[in-house]
């Protein structure tokens, strides 16, 4: 069986914060050299976030979310602002397959690191350059956030119960969106590049990829002239009801149920011990309960809410009724679908000791593969700069002496 | 540009999946693949799928299926017969990936005489093919199970359900990885392998901080009405605007004592600076403290003090003022309102589209990039259609049964 697909593949990555590391580390969770490019004193904001109590908090090397975030990727530093630094960076591009930034539009031109500089010393690459709203336009300088992406893109607006006020995203969805369109951007690059053997810039704009995700909903205003209103928790275009999540007894303690047919309404009536609303006309047809729903899921909240969750779940699934528990994050790493499938795979950082990596939506024979967790500041910098660009010891010591790594 | 890329041309997906399926699909389709749908003679099931428009002929449209489907080519084959098996294998025998859903998966499986052969598979469910569960394969309970579903809403502190995400996000993840997992399997060649994409792991991967605060630091995330979810309370940051639309100032406070200084002096202009030239408010570092969840008092009056003046502008002008001083703030937008944007009417992010036979062109979303290489060059801008049942059906099987080299590449998109 032949290695990891992209093995051989090595990506120069000038990313940092959520969305440039989501991109990179699916190129590293399937076999490519990440080589991760970090400011000597300005490290990424996300290494010294959500470390574990008692470590101390301004440690660059025990960040949670950045250790998940990072893993399989090699980390030197580089101070792009120094003179020297451009020669270097140059000598690294010319060793690269692929680019990564996701630092505003022009920063890595304002380095000398333009796509056309770039291409003359490594043609056929393949520079992908993730920025707010792309490059060029009005709005090209804007400052972008996830959930500001997630505001300005529609997504957040479409979040809420019908007819309230937008509830919005309690995380950045759009930075893992950009994330993955970013993968998805640089495989079909390298694909073409297999055929044409000709490089790429890609210009691709965060905003824009939360924008693809609003699907239908722009389609349906156009043609039928009607705005998108919030389905709150059932289903985009379902006629299920009542369907949603439900309050269960303790705290914060939520299930989900929905009923699709008419014999889950049977079966629901009879776990509630309300045959009544069986023989209500009203309720007798999917589209008439569709109608009440405010009624049946007052019906529904007064049941699930005097129960504990797990004992709703158990009994309107042994009745056929479909529910599911709101699970929480301890529950996630519990949970057999996830874990059955190999969700979860393990690694050993320096300092943060043996820990457990969420390893995307994929599972294949060609990965993802766990091969490290994330790395230490710069601990590549002799890997790197001694055996792939074969600078000697003495040059690396006075690189690092004179600030340029 | 954002046209499809030549060389995908000769690039054969074959489409099987159902509602999980659909936009990775559509992915490999915009990225220029030859995308084959294969439906049962009747059509497929998202054909009806709400939403819905009447055709000038009085038929139901589905413009979800519109959505998902402009560009790709439709074979319509009946599986329960002998003839509509045979050409079933010989397009999986010609394909270079094929995506599936877990029921077209096991049935295809059944029913081809070696399976799928050497071709790769990209299997797109709910849960994943080792997880069956059928009445729970939707995207409420997807929510649910896979931790996105707890993290949105109007808060515990407001009483208030949590919310699931918006416009099918697990649906969209998945397809997302399902299209990454197609052109691995390309660049893999055939090697039989099968790549088993899960909506619930896709979900829960793009849950940010839900994992490593319990992993590193056993804390619980809590939604936060207009808000982050967070470990601890923060202010409520989405506001309502003096015309009456949303406003997502996150933060409130700027991230740099530069934009500070513009920020109060656009305040000031505006007569809304109250106390916050006392200089208990000159130093943004002392407002914000170490971590911008964990804001002192001071910087929580500030915080106030910029809610309040934020309420009092509208929506749009806080959004265009506040992003010329660099504030990372943003109005809350409807999605048709996206169709307006000069970025992206500039960028042109929209490409357009018709339903087969009528002459109402419309748009829709394209790939979310701009490619520059000489792989590409700008094209017109073609009219994009959805297919109709069977419409290529005997033209792919024709083209399929040669081997790609001998195929002339033809836009998927021609009419």
């Amino acid at each position: 069986m032949p290695g990891l697909p992209l093995e051989g593949i090595r990506v120069l990555d000038f990313t940092w914060v959520i969305s440039g590391p989501q991109c990179t580390h699916i190129l590293a969770d399937f076999g490519a050299e990440v080589i991760k490019v970090e400011w000597p004193h300005h490290p990424d904001g996300m290494r010294n976030r959500g470390q574990p109590p008692g470590t101390d908090p301004e440690s660059w090397e025990e960040g949670g979310l950045w250790n998940n975030l990072n893993r399989n990727k090699r980390s030197i530093t580089l101070n792009m602002r120094h003179p020297k630094a451009l020669g270097v960076a140059m000598d690294l591009v010319a060793q690269c397959d692929v680019v990564v930034a996701n630092m505003g539009p022009h920063v890595l031109e304002s380095w000398g690191l333009s796509f056309e500089a770039m291409q003359a010393v490594r043609p056929g690459l393949i520079y992908l350059c993730m920025t707010g709203f792309g490059v060029g336009g009005p709005n090209e300088g804007y400052v972008v956030f996830g959930p500001v992406m997630q505001a300005i893109s529609g997504i957040h607006g479409m979040t809420g119960r019908p007819g309230a006020e937008p509830a919005g995203l309690g995380y950045s969805y759009a930075d893992y969106t950009a994330g993955y369109f970013g993968a998805l951007a640089v495989l079909a690059a390298l694909q073409d590049r297999e055929v044409t053997g000709n490089g790429a810039m890609i210009d691709l704009g965060q905003v824009e990829a939360s924008v693809t995700l609003t699907s239908a909903a722009v389609l349906d205003y156009q043609v039928n002239g009607r705005p998108f209103s919030a389905w709150g928790n059932v289903p985009f275009g379902a006629d299920d009801a009542p369907a949603g999540l439900y309050r269960c007894h303790g705290d914060d303690s939520w299930c989900a149920i929905s009923v699709r047919t008419d014999n889950q309404w049977a079966a629901l009536t009879g776990v509630l011990r309300r045959e009544d609303l069986g023989r209500d006309p009203r309720f007798s047809t999917q589209k008439g309960r569709a109608g009440h729903r405010p009624a049946l899921d007052q019906v529904v909240s007064a049941w699930t809410e005097a129960r504990a969750r797990d004992a709703v779940v158990a009994e309107l699934t042994d009745a056929g009724v479909p529910s599911s528990p709101l699970l929480t994050a301890e529950e996630l790493l519990a949970d057999p679908a996830l874990r059955g499938r190999g969700y979860y795979q393990e690694a050993t950082h320096p300092l943060l000791g043996a820990r457990e990596f969420q390893m995307g939506g994929i599972q294949s024979p060609a990965g993802p593969a766990l091969r490290r967790a994330g790395p230490t500041f710069g601990e590549a910098n002799d890997d790197i700069y001694g055996g792939l660009l074969g600078m000697s010891r003495d040059h690396i010591r006075e690189l690092a002496a004179e600030a340029v790594i | 540009m954002r046209q499809p890329l030549p060389s995908f041309q000769r690039i054969r997906i074959l489409d099987l999946t159902d509602r999980w399926g659909q936009f990775a699909t559509k992915l490999l389709t915009q990225l220029g693949a030859d995308v084959v749908l294969v439906e049962p003679p009747g059509g497929h099931e998202l054909r009806r799928a709400w939403p819905l428009a009447v055709s000038p002929a009085g038929q139901p449209i589905s413009l979800y299926f519109w959505h998902f489907n402009v560009g790709k080519r439709s074979a319509a084959l009946d599986l329960a017969t002998d003839d509509g098996q045979s050409a079933a294998a010989g397009l999986v025998a010609a394909a270079d990936v094929v995506l599936v859903s877990a029921d077209s998966y096991d049935r295809l499986g059944a029913l081809l005489p070696g399976g799928f052969g050497s071709v790769p598979v990209v299997a797109l469910s709910a849960y994943g093919l080792g997880y069956r569960d059928d009445d729970r394969a939707d995207e409420l309970h997807v929510a649910a199970r896979g931790g996105t579903a707890g993290l949105s809403g109007y808060g515990p502190e407001e009483n208030s359900s949590p919310i699931i995400p918006p416009a099918e996000q697990a649906m969209h993840s998945a397809g997302l990885y399902g299209a990454i997992a197609a052109l691995l399997a390309v660049r893999r060649g055939r090697t039989g392998e099968l790549f088993d994409v899960s909506a619930q792991a896709a979900a829960f991967q793009g849950t940010e901080q839900l994992f490593s605060c319990w992993v590193y630091r056993r804390e619980i995330l809590r939604r936060r009405g207009g808000g982050y979810a967070t470990p601890f309370p923060t202010g409520r940051w989405q506001l309502t605007s003096s015309d009456g639309s949303y406003f997502y100032p996150l933060g409130l406070l700027p991230r740099t004592q530069r934009e500070w200084t513009h920020l109060k002096d656009w305040m000031r202009r505006e007569g809304a600076i109250q106390d916050l030239d006392e200089p208990a408010y000159a130093d943004l570092m002392e407002l914000r403290g170490l971590n911008p969840f964990l804001i002192s008092a001071p910087g929580q009056h500030a915080g106030e003090v910029i809610a309040d003046f934020l309420r009092s502008v509208d929506a749009e002008r806080a959004y265009r003022e506040g992003q010329a001083i660099k504030m990372g703030w943003g109005r809350v937008y409807q999605p048709h309102e996206t169709l307006g944007e000069e970025q992206f009417v500039l960028r042109e992010l929209f490409h357009r589209t018709a339903w087969p036979g009528t002459s109402e062109v419309y748009l829709t979303q394209s790939l979310p990039w701009i490619v520059q290489s000489a792989s590409v060059s700008k094209a017109p801008d073609e009219v994009v259609y959805p297919p109709e049942i069977g419409q290529h059906t005997q033209d792919v099987l024709d083209a399929w049964a040669k081997p790609v080299s001998c195929v002339e590449p033809s836009a998927s998109t021609e009419r």
